[in-house]
């Protein structure tokens, strides 16, 4: 029986383990970024969203399952930081295509610089991640870091066909979607690059290629589609605070979350005609009475709840995946942060 | 950090209604098998790819390291509710404490199967949906036997609820739809059942046979639930 006591020694433990790693991936990023001209354009908004913290669970992923597969301690650092880097390039690219306000807490680049500066900054930690795969691949041997390459390159083509997917549905004002459009669609965009991509690569490295890498992708989806939904639900429920980005900020953008596709599905006469509307707007269109409406609507129609209980049936055997996918890792602290995961998502589930 | 708690209306801590009997009751809805269906078949899809590799090259990798004799080798590419069912009640048990009433036909400890050699029929296949939607479900079949039972094909007759309504018997599909049955071996099938948005929520049953077998048969119930609750 887990006591309320296991559960928050189990969130400390797993947010101690990554505001180590980010310490580590942060100090690495910041190094491997050029310090020169042009600063003020250029290489200072680079920096920028490096320097914010960030949750670093994909290069926690990376480094613990290098490891749970025979991995030295920090051989896998530069592939992480790599991992991190581009996250960290599409975060920027993201931002400017939804015309956000707020990343981790603080405004975002296009804000305070530009979409023009925006986009270099965004194109540059791209290549830079790129510099800094190479330097750490080159130590392999070649078929690895060749397949090592190749799970980048279908990584970052998994994400840009989600992003193009979503922003498809948006200008197209495609309504007609269910949950299972939303699931491909987050399996796309935020599941292969966040923890199916540095899983695999953590556990191909480590075990110089010889892991099965098929179990990875099950446990990566049902662990990070489960986290995915999650997000979108504080989106819609948490506090800007605590969240970092503008609440709301998903409805004012009209972005088809699992929430709003319930809503959608559900909503009839009047509700439906009002989303319809609300949908056909631009972003700029929406007031903020229209949002306050469109979220009192999933209330009415219990879509949040439909969207926690569709969430919880994907965790719910998440853990069973674990084993399968490790079952030839070493025990040690690794496995054991990897094994908390799933409890992790669950301890911050309602 | 993030909390997922949305106000904390109840409860001191942000996990703390994780205990709380209300979602203890919810677990294991329909909602949530919808969820869990959709996820294993989508993901099945993405394995498949994964493992084809854009140029094919981490097939070799990938496919020399599986263990022939890795225990849970039956579950790989299941995309049925029941062999994972035994697991999700022990996460269940452990995150939820699930001490509510238990949806009985949803975990029945039993696999669903049809044993060939014996004619001995176990279980019952029970497949669970919300309107419109899809439900699936597998049933085994076995031939213990030295005897190779040759092909099989499965039928399924129409499903019907208390007031008549009827779900067709054409609605039902298996996967696969003919089954070789050499001696020795063992098959899942995957059943299968649309059901469009004018079938009213209620409970259908209805009767699975064997081809080539009339000794053997095992109940059919299909749940349709409302979109809803």
């Amino acid at each position: 029986m887990t006591s309320t006591a296991d559960h928050a020694d189990l969130i400390a433990d797993v947010e101690g383990h990554l505001r180590n790693v980010a310490k580590v991936v942060r100090r690495g990023m910041l190094d491997a970024l050029p310090d020169g001209e042009p600063a003020q354009w250029l290489y200072g908004p680079m920096r920028e969203y490096p320097s914010r913290p960030g949750k670093a669970l994909r290069p926690a992923l990376c480094l613990s399952a290098s490891r749970a597969f025979g991995a030295e301690p920090d051989a896998l650092l530069g592939v992480a930081v790599a991992i991190e880097l581009l996250h960290n390039a599409f975060l920027v690219h993201d931002d400017v295509a939804d015309g956000s306000e707020m990343r981790r807490g603080r405004p975002t680049l296009a804000a305070t610089h530009g979409m023009a500066a925006a986009l270099n900054a965004g194109d540059g930690l791209a290549i830079v991640s790129g510099q800094v795969l190479r330097r750490a691949t080159r130590g392999l041997d070649p078929e690895l870091a060749d397949l090592v390459w190749h799970e980048f390159d279908t990584m970052a083509l998994r994400t840009l066909e989600g992003q193009a997917t979503e922003v498809g549905w948006q200008l197209d004002n495609v309504e007609d979607l269910k949950p299972q459009d939303y699931l491909e669609l987050i399996m796309l965009k935020t599941c292969w690059y966040t923890t199916i991509h540095p899983l695999r690569v953590g556990a191909l490295v480590g075990s110089g290629g010889k892991a099965d890498l098929a179990p990875l992708v099950r446990f990566g989806f049902h662990f990070g589609a489960a986290f995915q939904i999650r997000d979108d639900l504080l989106n819609l429920v948490g506090d800007e605070r605590t969240y970092g980005k503008e609440i709301l900020g998903d409805l004012y953008e009209g972005k088809r979350t699992l929430t709003l596709m319930h809503l959608l599905s559900a909503a009839e006469g009047n509700d439906r005609a009002l989303l319809s509307d609300y949908l056909r707007r631009g972003r700029a269109e929406r007031s903020d009475g229209m949002v306050r409406a469109v979220r009192r609507l999933m209330d009415d129609y219990g879509s949040i709840a439909f969207t926690r209980e569709y969430a919880e049936g994907i965790l719910l055997v998440a853990e069973e995946y674990f084993e399968q996918a490790f079952v030839d890792a070493r025990p040690g602290p690794d496995l054991d942060f990897l094994r908390a995961l799933v409890p992790y998502v669950w301890a911050r589930w309602r | 950090m993030d909390s997922a708690n949305d106000g904390g209306t109840n409860n001191d801590l942000p996990w703390a209604s994780v205990f709380d009997a209300g979602a203890n009751m919810r677990a294991l809805s329909a909602i949530q098998a919808d969820g869990f269906r959709a996820a294993s078949e989508l993901v099945e899809r993405f394995v498949r790819m994964a493992s084809a590799g854009l140029n094919g090259t981490d097939s070799a990798p990938t496919s020399a390291a599986r263990p022939a004799d890795e225990p849970n080798a039956d579950l790989f590419g299941a995309t049925g509710l029941e062999p994972l069912v035994t697991s999700w009640w022990a996460i269940a048990d452990q995150f939820l404490r699930v001490g509510a009433p238990r949806n009985e036909q949803a975990v029945a400890p039993v696999v669903t199967s049809l044993d060939l050699a014996t004619a001995q029929a176990n279980g019952r296949l029970y497949l669970e949906t919300v309107v419109p939607g899809a439900a699936t479900a597998e049933v085994w079949l076995h031939n213990g036997g030295p005897v190779d039972m040759g092909k099989v094909r499965l039928r399924c007759s129409d499903l019907l609820a208390h007031d008549g309504t009827v779900i067709p018997a054409h609605t039902m599909r298996f996967e696969p739809d003919i089954i070789p049955m050499p001696a020795r071996s063992s098959r899942g099938v995957t059943v299968e059942v649309d059901v469009s948005d004018d079938v009213p929520p209620g409970r259908y049953r209805g009767t699975l046979v064997a081809d080539g077998h009339p000794d053997i048969w095992l109940p059919v119930e299909v749940a349709i639930k409302p979109l809803l609750p």
